[in-house]
């Protein structure tokens, strides 16, 4: 039912775009209805470049943040990352990428209920191979207000906390590029303002490229460039 | 590279362990159950092999003499070479009398007299038995000598003594010889040697089975997490690495118990048999047990390979989830069905259609637990019907520790089949902690629940006993052949079958619902204990 899209086609793509989406659908099947969460969606972000996406709840904005972040299969269409079809790489290479190249916040945070907010953190550098970057973690940890609350399990902490953790393990290993779901969405004022404000001073600093689905009408005007998604379609704002 | 995946994973394993000790330690309960159980058979089997080579190696040799009267027995215990006589209870009930003689074959020529004397004082070769058997058994140059010998002690004494003594000897050969069948009968015929093995086997195969099927439930309630690993970049050979090293721990931790519970048996055993065995049967059961220390490493190497193998088969199943349908987790597919049902909350009877609801959508879920349970059953009924057969002659000397054996073993099995289908019981609920937990935080209250839960359990209990009656009666079946059981099976085999078809019946339903419902229980009271916050996390 679900193909896996292959590579046929060679297509150039110019160095400086990091992100390059043609054609991308996801249907959903269930039983006799089909419900298309992504419909025909093309999209290109550069290096360095801020993207926003805003839209109604149930517009399919979750369902394409993680097909751009490879974590899950198009029904059709492709999406090449730095040049190269994501689909098209073996599990092995597609999760080094992930480790190492991606960083996502999820809408619900999805921290590891068994490992400490520290060691959730720290994890996609422990799998990268340890210390690629000794002391970031402790900047992080600092920025992101988090530094008397790391020993606590995720049950442990509020829902801001965890999402503040979730962002710490996204960055951990400087990717180059993050997308985040709704990042600030469980944030009070201050802290989604100083949760964006270093995501933006990250993003200068590495050059990291930013692809973030929010409500927040302000944030997203921020963005370089700001998408609406409707009923599955996205549009230039 | 290995090393790293290895490091990584190791760190994640010991969290899991540390943080997660509920279902480490059921499961590593089982497994302890099981090697108890394997070593018990082991110790069994040993004790077997040892009654059955014991009156070779030490040379004791035995005679076996039909239809003495206790007088003549009395006078051949009185003979100087003849250690013991002893009355042995046969499964056909023959009465026998046993004579265990001096243990050389020295002794026996230099006591060729008192043998000859013995032998013309109970007339041995002018009773019908000895006669037919030395018929068939001796050809005719022995019958011939028969005829002379005989002939010779009874006329005028030994001519030859020499030729007499080494023939006295071959007859003293021979009946070691037919002494040796008789033991292996009196012993033996309730567990067949040969046959002890499959068994062994048939036990590791099937734990091994139940621990698959169970490592793939506590998989099913880690789906999220394990999505969560994949999304953050862990490979599928990390997480195969992560659950054989988890399933290694598991298997390590249950050893101490296993060596502390084993030992207690043991000790029970020897406790419980040692007024029984005296001088004239420690031969037939040496308890002084050595247990068969390199068979035990390999059967426990099998079993942790067999652990092994069925989580690594998991990982295999699981390889091509889809990230994203990891992430959404059984949980979250519980939670949505929750939102979709949970207006209809007020009434009880609506109570129960969200229960049949939820029962027609957890279906596979309920299918494993019945497979695991059932596939475990047929064992310990299997042990059950042989103490069964035991148990009219449990009294005697001889079969009193044979008895005893059985009954630990079958106990021990017993308990092994308990913690499986408890686990499985409870494993099988707490997949709903999450659910449960947001049900509570609607407003369900505990009634509520229970009526959510128990016909539930009522109608999975219901599908196991039928599925291990299945089991259980093919394993009958495909055993006629293998197990030789009885030598009275013949006799009345129509109402045996229906007794033992009865028998499972009712065993297994006296089983099964009982451990599956205390499954059930144990888990509503920690589901009520524990906040309901708690649960919604699946903290477990
Ligand atoms: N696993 C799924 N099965 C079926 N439908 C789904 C699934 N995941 C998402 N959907 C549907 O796809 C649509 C888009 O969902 P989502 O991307 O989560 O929306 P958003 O993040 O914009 O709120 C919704 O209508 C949702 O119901
Ligand atoms: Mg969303």
């Amino acid at each position: 039912m679900m193909k896996k899209p292959r590579s046929t086609e060679k297509i150039d793509i110019p160095e400086h775009q990091v992100l390059t989406v043609r054609a991308l659908c996801k249907t959903y099947f269930q039983g006799d209805t089909h419900i298309r969460a992504v419909d025909d969606c093309y999209l290109t972000v550069e290096r360095g470049e801020f993207i926003s996406i805003i839209g109604t709840s149930g517009s399919g904005k979750s369902t394409l943040l993680h097909m751009l972040g490879g974590l899950d299969t198009p029904t059709s269409g492709k999406i090449y990352l730095a040049g190269r079809d994501l689909y098209d790489m073996s599990d092995k290479e597609l999760s080094a990428y992930r480790n190492k190249n991606i960083g996502f916040i999820f809408q619900s945070f999805h921290l590891l209920p068994v490992l400490t907010a520290k060691e959730n953190i720290l994890l996609p550098q422990k799998l990268a191979g340890g210390t690629r970057y000794p002391h970031y973690f402790d900047t992080l940890v600092e920025k992101l207000g988090l530094t008397d609350r790391i020993h606590h399990l995720p049950s442990e902490l509020s829902g801001g906390q965890q999402q503040r953790v979730a962002a710490a393990r996204a960055l951990i290993n400087k990717p180059a590029i993050l997308f985040a779901d709704e990042p600030t969405g469980n944030l009070d004022e201050t802290s989604a303002k100083e949760l964006i404000s270093l995501l933006l001073s990250l993003r200068q600093e590495l050059n990291q490229t930013l692809v973030m689905v929010t409500h927040d009408k302000t944030i997203a005007a921020m963005a370089d460039k700001t998408y609406t998604m409707q009923n599955g379609i996205l549009r230039k704002a | 590279m290995q090393q790293k995946v290895f490091r990584v994973s190791l760190f994640y394993a010991l969290r899991d362990i540390r943080r997660r000790p509920v279902r480490f330690l059921s499961l590593s309960a089982i497994v302890c159950a099981a090697l108890v159980s394997l070593t018990l058979l082991l110790l069994f089997m040993e004790a077997q092999w040892r009654a059955d080579v014991m009156p070779d190696r030490e040379e004791n040799y035995h005679f076996t003499l039909d239809n003495l009267s206790e007088k003549e027995a009395a006078y051949a215990e009185s003979l100087p070479w003849v250690q013991a006589a002893y009355r042995s209870v046969s499964p056909t009930n023959e009465d026998r009398i046993c004579l265990r003689i001096r243990s050389d074959w020295e002794h026996c020529t230099e006591s060729g007299e008192l043998v000859r004397e013995l032998i013309r004082k109970i007339g041995l070769f002018r009773r019908e038995p000895y006669a037919a058997m030395y018929d068939t058994v001796y050809d005719g140059a022995m019958a011939k000598f028969h005829a002379y010998w005989y002939g010779a002690t009874e006329a005028n004494g030994l001519t030859d003594t020499r030729f007499a003594e080494t023939q006295a000897y071959t007859h003293l050969i021979d009946h070691k010889v037919t002494n040796q069948v008789f033991m292996q009968k009196t012993v033996n015929s309730y567990v067949i040697q040969r046959d002890f093995f499959t068994l062994i086997l048939m036990f590791c195969a099937f734990t091994a089975a139940a621990f698959t099927i169970l490592i793939e439930n506590d998989y099913r309630r880690s789906f999220e997490d394990f999505g969560c690993l994949r999304a953050l970049g862990f490979t599928n050979g990390h997480l195969l690495c992560i659950h054989l090293i988890r399933s290694f721990f598991i298997y390590i931790s249950a050893l101490p118990g296993t060596f502390l519970v084993s030992a207690g048996f043991l000790a029970l055993f020897r406790r419980m048999t040692a007024a029984s065995i005296t001088e004239e049967t420690a031969y037939l059961m040496d308890v002084t047990a050595h247990l068969p220390i390199p068979l035990m490493l390999i059967l426990f190497s099998l079993m942790l390979g067999a652990v092994l193998l069925g989580t690594g088969a998991v990982c295999f199943l699981h390889r091509r989830e889809e990230i994203m349908s990891l992430l959404r987790g059984v949980q979250r597919m519980q939670i949505s069905f929750v939102a979709e049902t949970s207006e209809a909350f007020a009434e009880s009877d609506s109570i129960r259609e969200y229960g049949r609801l939820y029962l027609r959508r957890s279906r596979r879920s309920m299918l494993y637990t019945v497979i695991v349970t059932s596939l475990v059953m047929p064992l310990p009924f299997h042990l059950f019907s042989s103490l069964i057969e035991l148990l009219p002659a449990a009294g005697t000397q001889e079969v009193y520790p044979v008895f005893l054996y059985t009954l630990l073993q079958t106990l021990a099995v017993f308990i092994t089949t308990l913690c499986i289908t408890v686990t499985a019981a409870r494993s099988a609920v707490s997949m709903r902690a999450r659910e449960l937990g947001i049900l509570r935080s609607l407003g369900a209250d505990r009634d509520c629940i229970r009526t959510l839960i128990y016909p539930a359990a009522w109608i999975q209990s219901l599908h196991i006993t039928i599925c291990s009656l299945f089991m259980i009666i093919w394993t009958h079946i495909v055993s006629r052949n293998h197990f030789d059981f009885d030598v009275k099976a013949e006799a009345g085999s129509g109402a045996r079958l229906i007794n033992t078809l009865l028998s499972d019946i009712f065993g297994s339903a006296l089983f099964v619902i009982p451990a599956t419902f205390l499954g059930t229980v144990l888990f509503l009271r920690y589901f009520f204990r524990t906040p309901i916050l708690t649960s919604m996390n699946d903290k477990e």
